[in-house]
């Protein structure tokens, strides 16, 4: 799971509705590796305004990743160096193994193989 | 456009997997009679629901043939995230960026998705059936319409404002009422192909939203 993708995943357990908890979910004993990706920055300028920034950076500082801007930065198309690292911390920076706790209810989704496990069972939904 | 190589189905770990069939290669055909549309869409997040094999994602990555596109793609099966991966990975030389994740449908996805394409299990069975290990890729309850009717709802969260919708259906689901369902969401739809395949009739079925429902 690169790390793209957690900014799009929350918890889904039935009941646990409050945006301010179940989003982001807290990645735990995270086995990162690094992958190659083809660098594309149209791709991640028009990506950014989609971006939960707040998400992306505590996120990122919690896996000791502290080279995002705190403050959601402003004309990133004209800024290389940020856009390097963007597309190093979304889609370069890979979680292989670890899980990913809700900060509501506690749910645990695993990570397995970089594959995010949000299954749930029918009486969690 | 040539159908992507799934050759590593053959292997027995792979089994669990559905294997392309007449459907499959009916909504390949759709998607590319709707290549124009989904090129001019420049879609940002692509989402598959139940990928199986991969084999759509990854031809939907051939017709953007473009690295401006994440493709996020679901399964509650594990060896069909494993069977995504080998897909897209011997169709191309540069990798698109796709992302599995194991999940019921859509659950836990909170981002919009610009695409999204559904071949559910819409065969009609015993409700019991659904999700199973054997039936799971097939089985689709009542009217073989449960599996696809418990996402509908769900689509207005997911979807982007200017996002489409592709479904694939058969006569025994009644497509033209899963259109009328969908209206009743916000959403307007169309039969896009139709082929009859033995004694099946096969449906791909087009969606996107009602603009004045927008605000």
């Amino acid at each position: 799971m690169r790390l793209i993708t957690h900014n799009m995943l929350k918890c889904h357990v039935r009941g646990c509705d409050d945006s301010s908890k179940n989003f982001p979910l807290e990645i735990q004993d995270a086995q990162l590796e690094q992958i190659e990706a083809e660098k594309n920055d149209a791709f991640l300028v028009r990506m950014f305004p989609r971006l939960e920034w707040n998400a992306l950076v505590s996120t990122a500082k919690n896996l000791s990743i502290n080279n995002l801007p705190e403050k959601i930065p402003e004309n990133i198309e004209e800024d290389q160096a940020l856009l390097e690292i963007l597309h190093t911390v979304l889609l370069e920076t890979n979680v292989k193994e670890g899980r990913m706790v809700c900060r509501g209810c506690g749910h645990i989704y695993a990570i397995k193989n970089s594959v995010p496990n949000m299954l749930l069972a029918e009486h969690e939904i | 456009m040539n159908t992507p190589y799934t050759s590593h189905l053959r292997q027995d770990e792979f089994k669990s997997v559905y294997d392309p069939s007449e459907d499959t290669f009916l909504l390949l055909d759709a998607l590319e009679n709707d290549a124009k549309y989904i090129q001019n869409l420049k879609p940002l997040t692509c989402l598959e629901i139940g990928t199986g094999s991969g084999i759509v994602t990854t031809f939907l990555a051939k017709i953007l043939d473009t690295q401006q596109t994440i493709y996020v793609a679901t399964d509650i099966n594990p060896m069909a995230t494993k069977s995504l991966l080998l897909t897209v990975k011997q169709n191309f030389d540069t990798v698109p960026i796709v992302e599995p994740i194991l999940t019921n449908l859509v659950g836990g996805l909170s981002c919009k998705f610009d695409l999204i394409v559904f071949n559910p299990p819409y065969v009609q069975s015993e409700s019991e059936e659904i999700g199973t290990k054997l039936f799971a890729a097939t089985s689709g309850g009542i009217k073989g319409r449960e599996v696809m009717d418990k996402l509908f709802p769900q689509l207005d969260t997911i979807m982007s404002d200017t996002g489409v919708f592709y479904l694939v259906a058969i006569q025994v689901n009644k497509p033209k009422e899963i259109i009328e369902v969908m209206e009743g969401y916000g959403f307007i739809g169309e039969i896009l192909l139709s082929r009859r395949c033995g004694i099946e009739l096969l449906y791909i079925l087009k969606f996107i939203r009602n603009k004045q429902l927008l605000q």
